[in-house]
């Protein structure tokens, strides 16, 4: 009987992504109600040290290394994955909702014909069913997703799930697969802005809207945020007007985000932008118009000028590190 | 070059989207061409125009009222279109994928493109599962396309940056927001719009079953939670207590 739930871990060169822990914090959880054990996979070229990392949150690893796989592709991917996937016993298959899980899960769902629970922010099983929560419609609704099919793909939202801690237990194994060519080649793999935390990824997130009046004035967000730890965002205004690239929107069509901290300044609070924020844990706003609406999904609003308010927040941001 | 751009017609993203008895009611909500599907219509036109020659073939599956949606980028341009009729609007994306596979197998078409997701379902998994099935390469959340040789380079959008991919034509390229800007139709191109082809095919003719699959299904929906309870403040003085709550009451900081 089909069971067990194999994450399939996902790394930006030689670090693991947050959402490969919170899926491995997902899966633990959920095994309890599979009876089943949880398997963790990762893909690359000289990989073994990851394996390791994540043989040390107490689970068994079974990685695969090949130049092939060298760049993530969802062909070289689905080539190692398909075969491994149909030779093991899997109830549940997770990966996190970024662009490569997204991507792959899409392939592996077309490969194995078995359906994809797309960008959950809850996962159940009951019996044999996997039960997901998804938003849809830029989250106006949110859709209950009734799985029976084995096994069942789902995509995890990043920031949604309560990450694993390390245990003892876990252990590596190097499986090989055998890859044909590639049906893409990837030229050039281009870091943006090394260093810089990813907005999908943040705890923290500061945004700035068109409020700020001037694209000078986006230094404040930027200094805001450095202060915080937090990562930098924007409405579609002002990646609209330029003063930011589209990478930093959040938004129906740019980023869902999912913080514990959300600080909107300058933003209106249209529906295209709540769309991608509303799921924060907590949302102080800024902006000089009280009938913002903004302002009705503020945990903490203050009315008040942006351009005089950040920087007395960048100040506070800072004494608290000092502490 | 013949260019098929697969688009979606839902309902527009201002719309206020109606949750009850556990059911979305879209009944009354303004529908529009999923606005990252225009990104790939307008891409279309643009190389058709580059090269001066070439077609733009729009395909849509769904309902009868989907043909203003249709007409809309025949009006932007867009030479004829397909449109497999459907009872419904297309929630399952396999049946969705299987429609429109089989209405491209028909064309076969030099590349195709669409939006990356449909604003809608916000699924983003058509366009790979289109592919598949004709057994063709495809790239998601595309920013950049130069074609030539029989390939496409694209830039794609990933966490932290981007990838370069090349692909060998035909392929599927879905679009993401920075591709392009899409023109507003011309009143020259909403009056000629009126006389484009649009060929009308079942999902029979097309030899796709649309019996429920019966592995997964949405079992309902609700209304998101609702926010209530926000403090507010006035002045810019009032961040310290702001932040002071952040820590001690929200204890997020």
């Amino acid at each position: 009987m089909a069971n067990n739930i194999l994450v399939i871990a996902e790394h930006r060169g030689e670090s693991l992504k947050k959402v490969t822990l919170e899926g491995i914090g997902a899966a633990k959880e959920l095994a309890g109600s599979t009876g089943g054990g949880v398997h963790v996979t990762v893909l690359g070229s000289g990989v073994s040290a990851l394996a390791d990392e994540l043989a040390g949150y107490g689970v068994p690893v079974s990685y695969f290394d090949d130049p092939l796989l060298e760049n993530y592709t969802y062909d070289g991917y689905a080539q190692a994955l398909v075969p491994f996937i149909q030779s093991g016993d899997y109830a549940l298959i997770l990966m996190g909702a970024t662009p490569t899980g997204r991507d792959l899960a899409a392939t592996l769902a077309s490969r194995l014909k078995t359906p994809v629970a797309m960008d959950c922010t809850g996962l159940a099983i009951e019996g044999d069913k996997v039960l997901a929560t998804r938003p849809v419609f830029a989250g106006k609704a949110i859709g209950k997703f009734e799985v029976t099919a084995k096994p069942c793909i789902a995509v995890l939202r990043p920031n949604t799930f309560e990450a694993a801690v390390k245990a003892d237990g876990g252990s590596v194994e190097n499986v090989q697969a055998s890859i044909g060519d590639l049906a893409i080649t990837v030229k050039e793999v281009v870091q943006k802005e090394s260093g810089s935390i990813e907005l999908t990824e943040a705890d923290i997130v500061v945004s700035g809207g068109r409020g700020l009046k001037d694209p000078s004035n986006y230094k404040l967000i930027t200094d805001l945020a450095e202060a915080a730890g937090a990562a930098a965002g924007a409405s579609r205004a002002i990646v609209d007007a330029e003063w930011v690239e589209h990478a930093h929107q959040v938004g129906q069509t740019g980023k869902t985000v999912s913080p514990k901290l959300y600080i909107a300044v300058g933003i209106s609070g249209a529906i295209q932008h709540l769309a991608g924020m509303s799921t924060s844990k907590v949302i102080v706003a800024i902006n000089n118009n009280p009938d913002a609406p903004i302002f009705k999904v503020a945990d903490y609003g203050i009315i008040a000028d942006a351009m005089q308010t950040v920087p007395l927040m960048t100040e506070e941001f800072k004494k608290l590190s000092a502490d | 070059m013949k260019i098929a751009v697969l688009i979606k017609y839902c309902p527009d993203s201002e719309a206020a989207i109606k949750v009850a008895d556990g059911k979305v009611d879209t009944s009354g909500v303004k529908f529009s061409v999923s606005p990252y599907d225009e990104y790939a219509v307008e891409e279309a036109l643009r190389i058709t125009e580059a090269s001066g020659d070439g077609e733009v073939v729009v395909i849509n599956a769904g309902p009868e009222s989907n043909a203003k949606g249709i007409k809309d980028e025949l009006a932007r341009g867009a030479h004829r279109a397909i449109h497999v009729v459907t009872d419904e609007q297309l929630v399952c994306p396999a049946h969705a994928s299987q429609l429109l596979a089989a209405a491209l197998k028909e064309e076969n078409p030099d590349m195709i493109l669409c939006g990356w997701k449909g604003i809608d379902y916000d699924l983003g998994g058509v366009g790979t599962m289109v592919a598949e099935i004709l057994g063709i390469p495809h790239v998601m959340l595309v920013t950049k396309i130069e074609t030539g040789d029989g390939k496409a380079v694209c830039n794609r959008q990933v966490d932290g940056g981007e990838e370069i991919i090349e692909v060998t034509l035909p392929a599927i390229i879905g679009a993401q927001k920075g591709l392009n800007e899409p023109r507003y139709p011309s009143l020259k191109g909403i009056m000629a719009a009126k006389k484009k082809p649009v060929k009308k095919v079942t999902a029979s003719e097309l030899g796709v079953d649309l019996a429920p699959i019966g592995k997964a299904q949405y079992t309902g929906f609700e209304a998101p939670p609702a926010k209530s309870g926000g403090k507010q403040f006035e002045g810019p003085e009032s961040v310290g207590e702001v932040v002071r709550l952040l820590r001690e009451e929200a204890k997020v900081i």
